[in-house]
């Protein structure tokens, strides 16, 4: 393999490859592309620390969202309820596979494998400490993050609780507010730059 | 409250110009030694390329594809449901009347928005992307930056549709009375969705402005 090595001082436009100087920044502070107006980097608000304290946050959402129904309905006295699996079962038995699988998925599986490896790559990281797979572990946020859509599920039920609304009563139940959470929190776990947990790694043993 | 980097306009350095490949994965700066296609980041492992791979070709093999499937998606049934009022065939659009029809105006331009407006102008953003970065265009670079960005960003809710059918037959179940069936349409429509998603991330959006650099031509 040809030599390689690294070099710091630069920040590179992941958008148009324009090369910037390094600045510093505030908690909070954005930088800015100044050929194309991408986002060159973000300064964290959150620790390792702070960051796993919301992924395990994330991850009891995540347990309720999953176990107790969404939605309570009712019509003509016959009373039903689901929860989120049980949804993805009927799509599947009902002959659609493939909404099943990608519901399934971007809803229950992308966030699962999200918490799993930011768990397994902040805790040991919150200790000063790297984790024995931090890359793979890291390749795998980066390439599920993409598929991870519980937002857009929450939505999803909010749209389809109405339309059940001319048909009968509908409740919703524990699961939606528990999908409701897990939403900001994953949203807050996940959006952090991958780029600066690398580079906290770096320090780490 | 953006802060702007080093250099300005006028002499925009890129990393390719510096003999530097950025790791798409963790950040690192690599000097590229040699014009190999192999290199991998010492940090992480991930293979580097200055530019996508085959981005445009492979850009436009998946909005083929789900331009083809976005016919199906659209005219057949998504969902079928069985009640006292007798059988309904429902597509996209029809999801999107009965719901202004039911009085829930707002939410009716959501699905509008999510499951209509979205994917069609996907398909003509990243059409109209990929013909200029073929033809090297110097045209209103920063707009079609600013398309790509957006693009990533919004790509993803048209999947809002497959949720509302899985939950939807998941929820009406109740034999004789009411039932919830999903068509052949939402399969076709959360692959539209999957692959127009593939479609921009196989685009490199380095690609429109590498024309400014006279020596990448």
């Amino acid at each position: 393999m040809p030599m390689t090595h690294a070099m710091t001082g630069l920040l590179v436009c992941e958008q148009c490859d324009a090369a910037h100087r390094k600045a510093s920044m505030q908690r909070g502070e954005t930088a800015q592309c100044t050929r194309c107006g991408a986002r060159l980097e973000r300064a964290q608000r959150l620790t390792p620390e702070g960051m796993l304290a919301m992924t395990c946050a994330a991850a009891v959402m995540f347990v309720i969202a999953n176990i107790y129904p969404i939605v309570r309905v009712d019509v003509r006295g016959a009373h039903g309820s689901s929860t989120f699996w049980g949804a993805i079962v009927s799509s599947w038995q009902d002959g659609s596979k493939t909404i099943a699988i990608l519901a399934a998925l971007t809803v229950f599986f992308a966030p699962l494998i999200e918490l799993l490896a930011a768990g397994y790559v902040l805790w040991p990281l919150a200790r000063g400490r790297r984790a024995r797979h931090f890359g793979a572990a890291m390749r795998v946020l980066h390439v599920v993050g993409e598929w991870s859509m519980p937002e857009v599920f929450l939505l999803g039920a909010i749209v389809a609780l109405v339309k059940l609304g001319d048909l009968a009563t509908v409740i919703p139940d524990a699961g939606l507010w528990a999908f409701g959470a897990l939403t900001w929190l994953i949203t807050l776990v996940t959006s952090f730059d991958h780029r600066w947990l690398w580079d906290v790694a770096e320090d780490a043993t | 409250m953006g802060r702007r980097g080093g250099c300005d306009l006028s002499a925009v350095v890129t990393a390719r110009e510096l003999g530097l490949l950025p790791c798409p994965q963790c950040g690192l700066l690599c000097h590229a030694t040699q014009d190999t296609d192999d290199l991998a980041c010492p940090r992480c492992g991930s293979t580097l390329h200055a530019r996508k791979p085959n981005s445009v070709s492979r850009t436009w093999a998946f909005l083929i594809a789900s331009v083809i499937l976005y016919i199906p998606a659209n005219t057949l049934t998504v969902m079928r449901t069985d009640s006292l009022f007798g059988r309904e065939n429902h597509t996209i659009l029809g999801g999107v009347v009965d719901l202004w029809n039911g009085g829930s105006w707002d939410l009716a331009i959501i699905v509008f928005v999510a499951s209509i407006v979205v994917p069609i102008l996907k398909m003509l953003a990243l059409a109209l992307l990929a013909i200029s970065v073929q033809r090297r265009s110097h045209w209103r670079q920063h707009d079609r930056a600013r398309l790509y960005r957006m693009l990533e960003a919004v790509g993803h809710w048209s999947m809002l549709d497959v949720f509302v059918v899985a939950l939807l037959v998941g929820l009406v179940r109740f034999h004789s009375i009411a039932e919830v069936m999903p068509g052949p349409g939402i399969a076709a429509f959360g692959a539209v969705v999957v692959l127009t998603m593939l479609s921009s991330m196989s685009l490199d959006p380095r690609l429109i402005w590498d024309t400014n650099n006279a020596e990448d031509v």
